[in-house]
């Protein structure tokens, strides 16, 4: 409470003209107070981010009293809660913006003086609606924790206790905090994010029944951003990837769909994507060895060919069903089943063995625009096959040019479990299937 | 706790003390009063008002102004068989007969290899806040709590002002009973009858998540005032009434670190080797791998305590400096 | 036979799209854009939409004519002239 006058020995706070979280500038009013004098406007001194407020408006306060803390220092200020403790209430379904503004408060830039010179953060992982090679992940996320330039690793006391007992290196584990400091907290996030890597790839587990929650609320909406992201970073560290690409002619495949759906009823109308499922199973049969898991025992060849597709869902992020056994389904059944899933995917309500089963995933963008998608395999799986967009493009048929519709199809293999010439002779079996496709 | 079905009475701190006087007075005739002014004054705070009228000169006994000689007497009654309670006014003038205290009070039982008990009970007014200046406003409590031989208590509730005082009387070795003077007017409820309480354990006095808050006295105080506004922006401190600083209550202390993980001590008094670091130190040497960060202190600024009203004020941790604190604490800042 | 006339048309069709895109509001689409890119449908989506027009209207658009029925505009002209 200032002292506006010599005699002036208190004052009643009328109103805030600011709130918690409130960016101050020098100047700024923040509050009206009512002395004897009048109503006056209360001014702040100093640039800053309104931490906390202590008085409430009708209090009557003497001269010197605290009315709010207004935080000076560029160190970002965050209440560390606990991220189980996430806010109640759920926003209706919306349009979000492209990038949602964050909870915490902006920091100031201006660093402080002798405080030893911060790491930059490392580039955000911004994750399409469809697993498009992403920028290379961040460099070394623990980066943040080499303080001062010494490699030693900073944390509390109880933050390396909990990592101890877990089993986790320190090394992995990056600090929320300015400092750089490990805190319990972080260990926390970190175990939480290892948990959500395991549920989003259609691996081997079993926990993927949580991804049959409901339409995705906004927080819910970014774990699930990052744990895509998790998960293809992993997979890019891990796996390495090679890259085929080849160009097919889809005039007859389009054909003959067309030729199809003129007979048949509109709900058994089919789909180009359905064309193309078919052909990748039936190519699969001929090439097993992209059919496969990699594990600790090695190049494992899988029966079932479970083929897996991306879906991207409306309020953004991903789900991965699979659809099983499509090498031994009818087009018509096939088509069933994806529009089944695809519903369901967007519902929120698929079944975990849908999402655990697949032994290969297609990725299709060409109904988007890009004409060829190079991506990212999730592991366990062995190799992911791109589709773009079909364009019209000039072709070579008979020693004459001719415009057809051509559709790019990319390979990315698991170099460990197979070579180029592997994902060559698939591509053109693929390449064969489609030339043919009442065989389909 | 209060008794259950027992009437209920609203008094003050002041009171309650009176009434553990007054009570132990009358169950044992071997107690009696003895101070400056604590006679035909009633007490320089009121404490013993009407007890002359209601005892006579021979229990309720005015002393010279002479600490050193009036608590030399009183640990002399002591060992002779009596129960006295000496009021010293302030512990600013305890100093006069820190000989007393420490070398005769606290350690005849160990010097007369256990033969020699001084069962004397001493409750000294502390703290500062009324513009007594730099030589009568110390919380000399902590460092009393340094020396062995002594038992310290420093009572916050009602129910301790009055229930401390009795079971101190009943302790056959040396008891400093320290009493804020900000809480003398304090108003809350007691039972008419006194309950028995211990003298060797804190107690919770609002329970929490987040943060530990460890204090005593006015601090307590202070210190549920900025629990209930961080409260409000979701955290939950807890806060020990610590009630006896010597013995420490080790265990209540080091359970509460292992449950909220960040500790914060608020003491009046200075933090240089006062009761604060002593405080932090157990909990580095029995808790360090549950700390999520520094065990934090929160105490007076290292001056004599000013004049001026603004500076006194600035010059103890007050409720808006706990409240700033603990949100440093949340966000891992150093201080 | 019924005859039903513009707005009725369209707003059957919102009810549909609102199955489909629940999150358009039906006061600020653009008629004339390109369905698929206003509402971000795909070819699953638009497929499913002429499954609902065939319940709702009894019309089955052949696919040759999907060229014909763009934008909503076009698509509600469409339909009124086979209604």
């Amino acid at each position: 409470m200032p002292s506006l006058g010599a005699d002036m020995e208190d004052a009643v706070l009328v109103e805030w003209k600011v709130k918690k979280g409130d960016q101050v500038r020098k100047g700024d009013i923040i509050a009206e107070i009512e002395t004897v004098k009048g109503a006056i406007d209360v001014e702040v001194f100093e640039d800053g981010i309104v931490e906390k407020i202590m008085a409430k408006p009708g209090q009557k306060l003497p001269v010197g009293a605290v009315l709010a803390f207004i935080n000076t220092d560029s160190v970002k200020l965050h209440i560390a809660v606990d991220p189980e403790e996430e806010k109640p209430k759920e926003k209706p379904m919306e349009i979000p913006p492209v990038k949602d503004p964050p909870e915490s408060i902006p920091p100031i830039e201006i660093p402080p003086i002798g405080d030893p010179k911060r790491d930059p953060i490392p580039p955000e992982i911004v994750p399409t609606t469809d697993p498009v090679r992403q920028p290379p992940p961040p460099e070394v996320p623990f980066s943040k924790n080499k303080i001062n330039g010494s490699t030693r690793i900073k944390a509390s006391p109880l933050a390396k206790r909990i990592a101890s007992d877990l089993g986790i290196d320190l090394q992995v584990i990056s600090s929320s905090h300015d400092s750089g400091v490990i805190h319990k907290i972080d260990v926390e996030n970190y175990v939480k994010t290892q948990r959500k890597i395991q549920e989003t790839i259609p691996g081997k587990s079993e926990v993927a029944s949580t991804i049959s929650a409901q339409i995705p609320a906004t927080s819910k909406k970014e774990k699930m951003r990052s744990a895509i992201a998790a998960a293809m970073s992993r997979s890019n560290r891990e796996i390495p990837h090679y890259y085929l690409e080849t160009s097919i002619d889809m005039k007859k495949a389009l054909e003959w769909l067309e030729n199809e759906n003129q007979k048949r009823k509109v709900k058994e109308r089919l789909l180009s994507v359905v064309l193309l499922l078919k052909a990748t199973a039936l190519a699969l049969v001929e090439v097993p060895a992209l059919n496969a898991y990699w594990t600790e025992d090695g190049h494992q060849i899988q029966e079932a060919i479970n083929i897996g597709f991306t879906i991207s869902l409306r309020q953004g992020g991903l789900v991965i069903p699979a659809i099983q056994q499509v090498d031994q389904k009818s087009l018509g059944v096939i088509m069933e089943e994806v529009t089944d899933v695809i519903q369901r995917a967007r519902t929120a309500k698929l079944r975990s063995s849908e999402l655990t089963e697949g032994t290969i995933t297609i990725t299709n963008v060409g109904e988007r625009g890009a004409e060829k998608v190079f991506g990212i395999i999730y592991p366990p799986q062995v190799a992911l096959i791109g589709f773009g967009k079909i364009i019209e493009k000039p072709w070579a048929v008979d020693e004459m040019l001719a415009i057809h519709p051509v559709l790019t199809v990319t390979l990315a293999g698991d170099h460990r479990a197979t070579d180029g010439m592997t994902g060559s002779r698939f591509l053109e079996k693929l390449n064969l299937l489609l030339q043919n496709p009442q065989q389909l | 706790m209060i008794a259950k079905a027992e009437k209920i009475i609203e008094t003050t701190y002041r009171e309650a003390v009176r009434m553990a006087i007054r009570e132990a007075m009358k169950k044992d005739e071997r107690v009696f009063l003895m101070g400056e002014d604590v006679g035909r004054y009633g007490g320089c705070f009121a404490v013993s008002m009407g007890l002359l009228d209601e005892f006579g000169p021979e229990r309720i006994r005015d002393t010279p102004l002479s600490e050193s000689g009036f608590v030399g007497i009183g640990i002399g009654a002591a060992l002779a068989g009596m129960k006295p309670i000496v009021e010293v006014m302030t512990v600013n003038f305890s100093l006069l007969a820190l000989d007393q205290i420490m070398n005769n009070a606290a350690t005849l039982l160990h010097m007369s290899g256990g033969l020699f008990n001084v069962p004397v009970v001493i409750r000294m007014a502390t703290g500062g806040g009324k513009q007594l200046a730099a030589q009568h406003s110390h919380s000399l409590e902590g460092w009393y709590a340094h020396i062995p031989g002594l038992k310290v208590l420093t009572p916050f509730t009602l129910e301790d002002a009055r229930g401390m005082l009795l079971a101190a009387l009943e302790d056959p070795d040396p008891v400093l009973i320290f009493e804020n003077t900000t809480l003398y007017n304090r108003k809350g409820i007691l039972s008419a009858e006194a309950t028995k309480v211990n003298i060797d354990k804190a107690n919770i006095a609002r329970n929490g998540k987040d943060i530990s808050i460890f204090t005593y006295g006015i601090g307590v105080d202070k210190s549920i005032s900025a629990a209930a506004l961080l409260a409000e922006d979701g955290i939950e401190v807890e806060v020990i009434d610590l009630r006896v600083l010597r013995p420490l209550d080790t265990e209540t202390i080091l359970e509460s670190i292992r449950k909220t993980h960040r500790g914060l001590i608020v003491d009046e008094g200075w933090r240089s080797g006062g009761i604060s670091a002593e405080i932090s130190a157990r909990i580095n040497e029995n808790a360090f791998y549950d700390l999520d960060l520094p065990v934090q202190r929160l105490c007076g600024v290292e001056v004599p305590m000013p004049y001026a009203k603004h500076l006194e004020t600035a010059a103890v941790p007050q409720v808006e400096n706990i409240v700033e604190r603990c949100i440093k604490m949340m966000n891992y800042e150093r201080v | 036979m019924m005859l039903w006339n513009h707005t009725e048309i369209k707003s059957k069709l919102f009810n549909i799209l609102e199955k489909i895109a629940p999150e358009i509001d039906p006061n600020t689409v653009d008629l004339d854009a390109n369905i698929s890119y206003e509402f971000e449908i795909d070819s699953m989506d638009f497929l499913r939409m002429m499954v609902e027009i065939k319940e709702v209207f009894d019309i089955d658009i052949p696919e040759s004519d999907y060229g014909k029925i763009t934008s909503l505009h076009k698509l509600v002209d469409y339909l009124q002239r086979l209604i």
